[in-house]
């Protein structure tokens, strides 16, 4: 696996054709970032009723992250499938682990701002939250590239079976469920204005990189 | 006797352990500079052979050579283009986007949709801005056919080749295909019925029924 002038290219000319693909579909794009809002002000709302609004916010963020992670792994790799273009992607000299991280990046791409999103508008409606915005960022970063390279892994890995998207729910959830527990514990002391200890933040990363690194791999037997 | 540039050895697919055998001990080679068609019913297994050949579908027990190599090899791969009977073009991008974009995933430098001969054989130019998804059947076939062969391939494989086109758009096809192979390259096509690939004259002819290949190649 290396990342030669060509497989840049590869990979370079597969995220400019996803986002042009997404950004032609607006009403998805529009529906996705009205939701996010609108999960959020719900969300500030109840927090302010809560002597921890943090942890209300941490654990929506959280659930909000899951449906986020179901909803990317869609476009990567199942909506390709089911229209039949994942085929031309394989037939193609590009290496399967350069369509993967292809995938990868344009997931991060979507749930990175989304989850920023999410959080800005908590801050503006809930009120009593103080945030530390290098520890959020730091813990956003973290997040979204395990749950971007959790949702490709699992999307492709559903891509040749029956069932497809029926399981991408469940086994998001399963995979994810180690990491956030200990992620969003870390989410709600940022939350309630609680300096995280940097051990934690940088454990999420570790995870992140890690569960990234190994995905990456797996997707040379995953896409075969 | 030409050499093969794909080879087909005693290849047996099924989909699932319990399932029914899709294909059965196929053997079939594809020598260079020569049109081979694939003829069988609906189920026969053609489509199964053709992904198989083209490095998408990993065979049960067998193996398959496209000049030497494993079509699952990155090197074989600029060696082959397919033309499936579903599209592999991107509903949202024009024609021209989808063309440049398997251009830049085949390395083919400074490729220009509009001065490629094969956009204009086929009358595709006056499309080259239409969204993909906005496009009949027999123009979309055109454009995917067109896709197929902008890395110019050494192996074609055509599933059905000539559905959905018009008159004009089997002749401008056969046409291209002709010098395709006149160019030194192969084909392998596939139909229900030997009279679908009339226009790629001359042929050689496999019949395909229940997974097993019946008949030995002969001229149609």
């Amino acid at each position: 696996m290396k990342l030669s002038p060509r497989a840049s290219s590869q990979l370079l000319a597969i995220l400019e054709k996803d986002f042009r693909v997404e950004f032609r579909e607006k009403t998805n794009l529009w529906v996705q970032l009205g939701f996010t809002i609108a999960v959020s002000i719900a969300s500030a709302m109840a927090a302010s009723y809560s002597t921890r609004p943090g942890d209300v916010g941490a654990a929506t963020l959280g659930l909000y992250a899951l449906f986020l992670s179901v909803f990317t792994g869609y476009s990567a790799f199942l909506r390709e499938a089911y229209g039949g273009t994942l085929d031309g992607l394989r037939a193609s000299p590009t290496e399967r682990w350069v369509i993967f991280l292809a995938k990868s990046l344009l997931a991060l791409a979507f749930i990175l701002p989304q989850i920023l999103v999410f959080t800005l508008v908590l801050k503006l409606f809930s009120g009593g939250l103080e945030v530390s915005w290098l520890p959020l960022l730091t813990w956003a970063g973290a997040t979204s590239v395990f749950l971007a390279a959790l949702t490709a892994f699992v999307s492709a890995s559903l891509s040749y079976g029956e069932a497809r998207a029926g399981p991408l729910l469940l086994l998001v959830l399963v995979l994810s469920l180690p990491y956030l527990k200990s992620s969003l514990a870390h989410l709600s002391d940022i939350l309630n204005g609680v300096a995280p200890e940097a051990a934690g933040l940088l454990t999420d990363w570790l995870m992140a990189a890690g569960f990234s690194a190994i995905a990456i791999y797996l997707s040379e037997f995953i896409l075969e | 006797m030409p050499e093969a540039i794909l080879e087909v050895v005693d290849v047996w697919k099924k989909y699932r352990e319990e399932g029914p055998w899709v294909l059965r001990g196929v053997n079939l080679k594809l020598p260079e500079r020569t049109a081979v068609a694939v003829v069988g019913g609906n189920g026969s297994g053609k489509t199964t052979l053709l992904r198989i050949a083209a490095g998408l579908l990993q065979p049960s027990k067998g193996r398959v050579f496209v000049a030497g190599l494993d079509p699952r090899d990155p090197r074989a791969k600029p060696l082959i283009g397919v033309v499936m009977h579903y599209s592999l073009l991107y509903d949202q991008l024009t024609v021209a986007e989808n063309l440049e974009f398997y251009a830049k995933l085949y390395g083919v430098e400074d490729y220009d949709p509009n001065s490629d001969p094969v956009v204009e054989a086929l009358g595709l130019t006056k499309f080259l801005e239409r969204k993909a998804s906005e496009l009949s059947f027999g123009w979309r076939r055109r454009a995917d056919i067109t896709r197929a062969l902008l890395h110019k391939p050494r192996v074609l494989l055509l599933d059905e080749p000539f559905t959905g086109l018009d008159p004009e758009g089997v002749d401008a096809l056969a046409g291209i295909l002709e010098s395709h192979v006149s160019r030194g390259g192969s084909l392998l096509a596939t139909a229900p019925k030997r009279g679908d690939l009339e226009p790629l004259k001359p042929l050689k002819v496999y019949r395909l029924r229940g997974g097993v290949v019946e008949a030995e190649p002969k001229s149609i």
